[in-house]
Parts: structure tokens; C-alpha cells; sequence
């Protein structure tokens, strides 16, 4: 009877422990939780700024000369691009008309690229160049439209030297995974 | 006392567990503030980066771009075009001046007179067109006699509203104001830009040729500079006012 007495609650030695073993579990999950969530942070972040990175040596591979002074000049700097992500970079027109101009956003750019598959046929030196179409062929069903994956936007005002006089554009250069 | 010891075991474990919970709530919230902060700074670094680098390109456009020598025609069917800045050394040349008037926050152009004038105010406008968040300034400060020859200026307004929640304003951008101004000396200007934190700006050295006095040129200093339109210069529109009124400006429409 003592025996038992003393044996009170007892329910094995796992069983005695059960209380304890509520917080632990807790624990654990609080832990996990957030060190997934961090780790995923982490990685997202560390992709972006790999991105912005390749963007901004690319961006100043472009321009590094402070006038395109030829379509040539042009194409050798983007030979000279060294990357691993994908990335597009074209000049487009800097309207001189100021009221025209708004934010861009990514169908500006959609739009912009558009018209060079239009002008492709006519135009020989289109300024366009990236990591894929080297020989100017453009596909609308590329991954650059398809692509849900983040894309990095840059753009500068650059001057194009033309026939007869340099004129002020754009370059937009383009950066996804 | 050996059997009461054995009798207290199962608290000792949940102590033990609370502990344990104890350590992992504390990694777990340092996890979640590094997390929470982890790349600021490299965010700040890479639009640094890119600001600096739009504000340099800024410049060069400014430098390289070819302008019509007319007011009324497209630079693709003007017979005489010049690159902006030789324009501008030349208009400089024979008078010390750039435009017709001694005053450097006026101009006219209801003749060719300030045409190279005209020309660099509008070129900077639509460089900075695309970034139509970030206010600007531009100014060719003459080294040699202490004085700037050419100041413009883009402040954007703001509207402040009360918000649903209390202590709170909504602020709405309504439009944008561009100004020739006439700064009194550099300190007027470093003195109202100190505090800005998030300014990019680029500089170039440049000699002008002149024939006036026994100077062959004049050196002078342009400087590109952004800021987000969002970053109040001054704390009050009263503030704001007085540096409009400090640096002389006058409100500049096409």
C-alpha cells in the first residue's frame, strides 16, 4: 500500500516527463519555423542583390564610353559583357519633348522591344544586344516575356552618336534569372 | 529523502524544458531581427550605386548631346547643330555670360540670344524627365571669381493632409517647379544641402575660354546633383521659401 502510495502519477518514464516535453516541442517548432524563414530571406535577398550587381557591371560595361559613337562601338562593348544571368540591353529614344515623358514600367519596355522585332526587318543596326540573340533575333515567346522570375530594370541617358548629330537616349538594361 | 527527491523529478525536467524554450525564443528573435535587417546596407550601396551612376550619365548626356542652333526646329532638320556645352563655351566667349542678360535667372527666348541657354535648361529637364521622383540642380560655378554662371533648379510640392489615423499626414506630390536661380555664394548652397543624407552628385572641371580682362579662361565647375523628391529640403513651406528667396530664384515655364 505504502508502495503504491508513493508510485502516485507515475505513468512510466516518459509519461512522467510528458509536461516537459510541450515546451521542448515548442521550442523546436518556433526555432525551425524561423530559420526557415530566415534561411529563404536570405536566399531571396542574396539573389536579388546578385542581380542588381550583374546589372550595374553591365550597365557600366555599356557606357563606358561617354559618347556611342558607332553601332560597331556598340556591339564591342557588349562582347566585352561577362555574365551568367540572362540580361538584354537596347537604346531607345529620349524624347526631347519633356511632356512626353512618364515612370517607366515593365510594358514600357515590353512595348520597347516590341517595336525592334517590327523594325528588325528594316533596320540593319538596331542597338540592341544580350546573352541570347546575338544574331538580332527576336522572339516574343522568349523566357525575357514568359518569365515570372524577378527582373532587374536599369536605366541611363546615354548619347548616340547618328549620321549627322549625337542625340540623347536611353539605355535600359535588363537583368533576370 | 530519496524518495522525495525521485517525487520532484518531473518538475525539474519542465524546468529544464522552460529553459530550453528560454534559449530558443531568444536565437529564434535574434534570427528574426537579423533577418529583419540582414542587406540593408547593401540595398543602400546598390541604389547609391545606381543614383551615382545616373547622375554621371546625366552629365555626360549633358556634355555629349548635339543641339539645334534654332528654336523652332528638330534637331533632325536643323541645318546648324552644335554640341551643348561647345554652344555654351561659345555664347560664354565674347561676354562672360551665358544668355543675353546679365541676370542669370532670367531668360529670354524671344530670339536666338539665349538659345544655348534655353538649350541646357531643357536638355536637363528631359534628362531627369524619366526620374520624375528625384528633384535636381545643376550649376556652372565660375572658380576663378567665386560666382555661379549658371543655377537651375527642380523642387517638387507636396501637398500635406490628415490621415484617417491620427498623427499622421498624407502626402501627395502635386507638381513640379522649375527655377533659374542666382545664388549669393557656394556656402548659401552647402549650407541648405548639408542635411540632405541621400544626394548624388557628380562634377566636372571645365575651362571656358574668354577675351575680356588679360584671362585666357576661366575655369568653372559643373555639378549635377539628385535627391528624392520626397527629402524636404527645409522642415516648413516657410523654410522652403527662404531658399527659393536665399539662392534668387525665379520660377522658369516653357
Amino acid at each position: 500500500m505504502i508502495f503504491k502510495k508513493r508510485e502516485k502519477g507515475f505513468i512510466g518514464a516518459i509519461g512522467d516527463d510528458l509536461p516537459s516535453l510541450i515546451p521542448i516541442f515548442i521550442g523546436l517548432i518556433i526555432f525551425f519555423s524561423v530559420f526557415l524563414s530566415t534561411y529563404n530571406l536570405y536566399k531571396d535577398k542574396t539573389n536579388l542583390y546578385s542581380l542588381e550587381q550583374e546589372a550595374v557591371i553591365i550597365s557600366l560595361t555599356l557606357k563606358e564610353e561617354p559618347i556611342i559613337s558607332s553601332y560597331e562601338i556598340f556591339q564591342h562593348q557588349c562582347d566585352l559583357v561577362n555574365t551568367n544571368k540572362n540580361w538584354t540591353a537596347f537604346v531607345t529614344d529620349l524624347d526631347l519633348n519633356s511632356d512626353n515623358h512618364k515612370p517607366i514600367d515593365t510594358s514600357d519596355i515590353e512595348n520597347s522591344i516590341v517595336a525592334f522585332i517590327d523594325e528588325v526587318s528594316n533596320d540593319k543596326n538596331i542597338f540592341i544586344c544580350n546573352n541570347k540573340f546575338k544574331d538580332k533575333v527576336l522572339d516574343t515567346q522568349d523566357n525575357f516575356f514568359q518569365t515570372q522570375n524577378r527582373k532587374i530594370v536599369y536605366m541611363f541617358p546615354i548619347t548616340l552618336q547618328e549620321d549627322n548629330f549625337a542625340k540623347t537616349k536611353k539605355l535600359y538594361v535588363i537583368v533576370w534569372e | 529523502m530519496i524518495p522525495i527527491i525521485k517525487n520532484k523529478k518531473a518538475q525539474a525536467a519542465i524546468t529544464d524544458a522552460l529553459f530550453f524554450l528560454t534559449i530558443i525564443v531568444t536565437l529564434a528573435v535574434i534570427l528574426f531581427k537579423f533577418s529583419a535587417t540582414y542587406g540593408d546596407r547593401v540595398t543602400l550601396a546598390t541604389n547609391n550605386l545606381y543614383f551615382k551612376e545616373y547622375s554621371n550619365s546625366a552629365l555626360k548626356t549633358i556634355f555629349y548631346a548635339e543641339i539645334p542652333l534654332d528654336f523652332s526646329k528638330e534637331i533632325s532638320s536643323s541645318k546648324e547643330t552644335d554640341y551643348l556645352m561647345t554652344a555654351i563655351k561659345e555664347d560664354y566667349f565674347s561676354d562672360m555670360q551665358i544668355g543675353s542678360s546679365k541676370d542669370i535667372n532670367t531668360m529670354m527666348i524671344i530670339n536666338n540670344s539665349d538659345i544655348s541657354k534655353y538649350n541646357l535648361y531643357n536638355l536637363i529637364k528631359v534628362v531627369m524627365k524619366p526620374l520624375p521622383n528625384y528633384d535636381y540642380m545643376f550649376y556652372l560655378y565660375n572658380t576663378n571669381d567665386s560666382k555661379f554662371e549658371f543655377f537651375t533648379l527642380k523642387v517638387t510640392n507636396f501637398d500635406y493632409e490628415k490621415a484617417v489615423f491620427p498623427h499622421q499626414l498624407d502626402i501627395n506630390a502635386t507638381d513640379s517647379n522649375y527655377y533659374l536661380c542666382d545664388p549669393l555664394s557656394y556656402a548659401t548652397i552647402r549650407d541648405s544641402f548639408s542635411e540632405i543624407s541621400d544626394i548624388y552628385s557628380s562634377s566636372i572641371p571645365l575651362q571656358f575660354p574668354v577675351t575680356i580682362g588679360d584671362r585666357d579662361t576661366i575655369n568653372m565647375t559643373a555639378t549635377f546633383a539628385i535627391w528624392p523628391a520626397s527629402v524636404t529640403l527645409t522642415k516648413t513651406d516657410e523654410e522652403n521659401n527662404n531658399i527659393i528667396s536665399n539662392f534668387k530664384c525665379k520660377a522658369y515655364t516653357d
